[in-house]
């Protein structure tokens, strides 16, 4: 098992209200964790307890435990987590570490601040940026890159300290379709090659169309946790967390024509354009 | 485009020097405009020295644009300033009701203006030519910490990004129908709802700025390593050691002219 959490409860410095309410969750090595959820409702905290930044980072109130392969992320240091578990932000200029020009320089940071040596880290600059197709930029000014590219810059400075967890906070937030396309293909690719990946995303969409499991947070709690195709099977049961979370359009679509007579339900609404596309097949 | 750098990658014999040996420069220049009192000398080391460094490392047009805008407005501030409120001196040779514009004032605000452009103009071209990241190895290589290393960095490095957020700030002002163009009066107005989310954006980033750093172990307490090689040569380290060694003749003689 890759994350247990147990009985995590939190609350920020100086905050009578709790950012995340006695979470329980297992999340196995190589799963996709999709997490949903209404804006401050806490999946950033959940992000931080993830990868270990609360306690180090955020002080305050924490009750229960995240473990990671086993080991209390309160007992270990943010320098040995980083190297298990990779934290990936919403803005991708704010996490340029402003000390480096280049994109070859940048991703060597974190590498440089563990210690590795030149040589190796050389070669796994490269190895990294060629995995994440970005060899090409590698002497291109950081400061010369579009959006996406600046968040596939922080993909490899994080994945370049060979965490086997990835955990990203709404990393297309910011970015236009078509890098936030390059984003997730990036994410299922990482995902097949082994990564356990945690995701913050509104882009229903997209998440339910590779998400093994989702995550719905609603004022810092766990509300759901099940698989997106066992969410959307019938309208009976998410009509529920429907004010949380918008359904994917085709699940709309499909569920406005069976209203109208239109379409029969079988096993479910379809979730993604694929499925769709099957169900109208004739 | 945002920017967190002035740095301008080009190759020139500038660039190519170790950042140590311009470091000594810029030190040698800032010692020599307080030791050597001739009035003229920040203007000629501004002419002689400054501008063809500049020439010389292919940086003189973003160097002058960023003089026009930013050096030439704080140094005309201060010249003024200094004119109108200095105590001292006694030849008076223009006065206004309470204001009284003298002789020693004008050479007085002269000097300090043009010693302020000379300093900015120095670090101008350092930060111009020299990538980041040789910057913060230079420094720890002369003994500072690492996390002070990334404040000194981050701090000589503030003008682009305050330029840089400012400018989205003034767009977005703008799209919300602000005022910008026109008089002097209308451009200073504008700074008002300019200067509070700049502000405060600033100071909510710097969390974010300390996560991103974190998330890449900047606090780790390893020796750290570079993937950065910096060249340094033989005649480099000698010219190092002569400017350094005339700086210290230059202190002593300054203060053998304070002391006898």
């Amino acid at each position: 098992m890759c994350i247990k959490i147990r009985n995590l409860t939190y609350s920020y410095p100086g905050a009578k209200k709790e950012a995340l309410k006695n979470i329980n969750i297992d999340i196995f090595d190589g799963q996709l964790c999709g997490v949903l959820g209404r804006n401050l409702t806490g999946k950033s905290t959940l992000c931080y307890a993830l990868t270990g930044f609360i306690p180090h980072f955020f002080k305050g109130s924490i009750k229960g435990k995240v473990l990671i392969d086993n080991l209390d992320t309160a007992n270990l240091p943010l320098h040995k987590i980083v190297t298990k578990a990779g934290l990936v932000l919403q803005n991708p200029f704010n996490q340029l570490s402003g000390e480096k020009f280049t994109v070859f320089e940048e991703v060597a940071f974190g590498l440089e601040n563990l210690g590795v040596s030149r040589n190796e880290m050389i070669a796994r600059v490269k190895e990294i940026l060629r995995k994440i197709k970005i060899y090409d930029l590698k002497d291109r000014s950081l400061y010369h890159l579009s959006g996406g590219q600046q968040q596939l810059v922080s993909i490899a400075s994080v994945l370049v300290m060979k965490p086997n967890i990835l955990v990203l906070d709404e990393p297309t937030s910011q970015l236009d379709p078509i890098n936030s396309k390059l984003i997730f293909s990036l994410v299922k690719e990482l995902n097949r090659e082994g990564i356990t990946i945690i995701i913050v995303e509104h882009k229903i969409e997209e998440i339910v169309e590779f998400a093994d499991r989702i995550l719905l947070i609603e004022d810092g709690e766990i509300l759901l946790d099940e698989s997106p195709h066992e969410i959307f099977k019938s309208l009976k049961k998410y009509e529920n967390y429907i004010k949380y979370m918008r359904p994917p359009c085709y699940v709309e679509l499909t569920q406005k024509m069976e209203e109208e007579g239109l379409w029969e339900k079988t096993n479910g609404y379809p979730i993604t354009f694929d499925q769709a596309k099957k169900e109208f097949e004739v | 485009m945002k920017y967190r750098t002035l740095f301008i990658s080009k190759d020139s014999p500038i660039h190519r020097l170790n950042p140590l040996t311009k470091l000594t420069v810029l030190g040698f220049i800032i010692v020599s405009l307080y030791t050597i009192n001739w009035i003229h000398f920040p203007i000629l080391l501004f002419f002689i020295i400054i501008f063809p460094i500049a020439f010389l490392g292919r940086v003189f047009k973003e160097f002058f644009k960023i003089i026009l805008k930013v050096g030439l407005p704080l140094i005309l501030f201060v010249f003024i300033f200094q004119i109108i409120f200095f105590t001292g001196g006694e030849k008076v040779i223009w006065e206004f009701s309470v204001v009284k514009i003298k002789l020693e004032a004008i050479m007085f605000s002269y000097l300090l203006g043009s010693r302020i452009l000379v300093i900015i103009s120095s670090f101008l071209i350092f930060l111009l030519t020299t990538n980041p990241g040789h910057i913060m190895n230079s420094l720890i290589s002369i003994g500072f910490p690492r996390t002070i290393s990334y404040v000194i960095l981050s701090t000589l490095n503030i003008f682009p990004y305050i330029q840089s957020k400012a400018n989205s700030i003034l767009d977005a002002q703008k799209s919300r129908g602000l005022e910008v163009e026109g008089n002097i009066f209308i451009k200073i107005k504008s700074l008002i709802p300019l200067i509070t989310p700049l502000l405060f954006s600033s100071i909510s980033e710097v969390e974010q700025r300390a996560l991103a750093l974190e998330v890449r172990a900047f606090s780790s307490p390893y020796p750290k390593t570079s993937i950065l090689k910096i060249k340094d040569s033989l005649p480099q380290k000698i010219f190092r050691i002569t400017t350094l060694l005339l700086c210290l003749i230059l202190i002593i003689y300054k203060f053998y002219l304070v002391i006898f």
